[in-house]
């Protein structure tokens, strides 16, 4: 767009300071290439125009205009197991009513939300394998074997535990032996565990509204196995703001 | 950038008028460009709070109720009467649009009419279940709906294409369900609703669907 100046000097005209200022106004408007209204209107923001985000590697968040970033994706990384176990539940280890939850390794973040009703969204990807008990095995039956993944996070002191996330690894069993074709062969299930039971492929989504304040969120499994091991692949939460 | 002329004026000097006009003539005729010289200014702050950006809708079922389906047609998932796994943004499209979405739920427990087939591409059916979301829309009075993501699974550990011909009731329980999918829409639609469904490969297989999730991410500028 080309400049014209709001005002045109004539001779013999009285100059008013106002007319004078519009047009040094203008012309350092111009010059400068500032932003105006009509730069708005018609659309001639450009993608640089944006900040590009900021990129804090120790605590693994990128900070756009847009939205913030958190968490890790190890997607094409070389599968690193951690670990969780249920040694810390003692002999309850099997029970269905005794639950202790574990935060998982590098299945989680921390995340400020400024203002009320901001909303974020999770995303889980993990590879989990439920390894078979040393000593007490399969017998005890339904409820026993299910080692239960939930969302959860921990804002001021207090858990706050999704159940509607619940996902699921069982101990792996290689007790049962199928019968190929038979009719009421087989489950590969909770409380029947099995083979296939011990690998899961695991994954939570979930968006959330949440009010303003500090909130660590992690992946928690209720272990009802002596070893087992998870490999997080990917843990993000993008917090929108606008 | 061009350059700009300048006028100097002595101690009690009157200018006269062409003097004046000249430093914003010369600038009518360069060529400064008509962008934005600042990189990176638009903060967050700038932009409205009001008018988003982004606009974001979710649907949770958190319960343990099954919801249970034996037929090969697509059906809306609803846990709960008169409550289906959807979402309505009656959102009107003013340019393109990009619609991102998920979902996620647990399949529990699973069942068999007989076995999983034969492994062979005519039996492939005896061993899968689906999921969709399907987005509904109401472009020019139109009504027409999109398949927006979808994903299959197995009711067994084997594949439903293999060569190992030997049918199995092996069944896989509480599993896991997740997938997603991105979709550009053109200006000029509305997006009534985007719902889950499932169906199974073969009449009277049966799957059990419990908490079960979508999110829906629409970006428009």
């Amino acid at each position: 767009m080309g400049f014209t100046k709001p005002y045109t000097y004539v001779n013999d005209t009285v100059l008013s300071a106002t007319d004078h200022a519009s047009n040094e106004d203008k012309l350092r408007s111009y010059v400068n290439q500032e932003i105006e209204d009509t730069d708005v209107d018609t659309d001639t923001i450009v993608g640089e125009s944006i900040a590009t985000p900021r990129l804090v590697s120790s605590v693994q968040t990128a900070d756009f205009v847009s939205k913030t970033l958190q968490g890790v994706s190890k997607l094409r990384l070389p599968q690193e197991y951690s670990w969780f176990t249920s040694t810390t539940k003692s002999d309850n280890q099997i029970s269905t009513t005794v639950e202790d939850y574990q935060s998982l390794t590098d299945t989680g973040s921390e995340v400020v939300i400024t203002k009320n009703n901001t909303k974020v969204m999770i995303t889980f990807y993990a590879k989990a394998f439920g390894q078979t008990n040393s000593t007490v095995t399969r017998s005890p039956g339904n409820g026993r074997w299910d080692n239960r993944f939930l969302l959860i996070y921990e804002k001021s002191g207090i858990l706050t535990e999704y159940t509607g996330t619940s996902t699921y690894v069982f101990e792996l069993y290689t007790g049962v032996v199928p019968t190929p074709g038979a009719p009421g062969g087989a489950a590969v299930d909770a409380g029947a565990g099995g083979t296939a039971g011990g690998h899961r492929s695991i994954m939570i989504t979930r968006m959330l509204t949440l009010d303003a304040g500090r909130y660590k969120f992690s992946v928690a499994v209720n272990a009802k196995v002596e070893k087992g091991n998870i490999n997080c692949q990917s843990f993000t939460i993008e917090t929108f703001h606008v | 950038m061009g350059r700009i002329s300048n006028q100097y004026f002595g101690e009690g000097q009157a200018p006269t008028a062409p003097q004046l006009n000249a430093v914003y003539d010369s600038v009518a005729g360069d060529d400064v460009e008509d962008v934005n010289l600042d990189t990176e200014w638009a903060q967050r702050e700038h932009f409205s709070s009001s008018n988003s950006i982004v606009n974001l809708y979710t649907f949770d079922y958190d319960g343990v109720v099954n919801w249970t389906t034996t037929s090969t047609a697509f059906t809306t998932i609803e846990n709960v009467a008169s409550t289906p796994s959807k979402v309505t943004p009656n959102y009107s499209s003013h340019s393109d649009v990009v619609i991102r979405v998920h979902a996620s739920g647990l399949v529990a427990v699973v069942d068999l009419d007989t076995d999983d087939g034969d492994g062979s591409l005519a039996e492939i059916d005896h061993n899968t279940y689906a999921f969709r979301l399907l987005m509904s829309l109401n472009s020019s009075g139109t009504p027409s709906t999109v398949d927006i993501a979808n994903c299959t699974y197995s009711f067994t550990p084997k594949g439903a294409y293999t060569t190992e011909a030997t049918g199995t009731q092996l069944k896989i329980n509480y599993v896991t369900f997740c997938f997603s999918g991105l979709y550009t829409l053109p200006a000029g639609n509305v997006i009534d609703a985007i719902e889950l469904q499932a169906c199974v490969g073969l009449t009277n297989n049966e799957i059990n669907i419990q908490h079960n999730h979508i999110q829906v991410i629409i970006v428009e500028n």
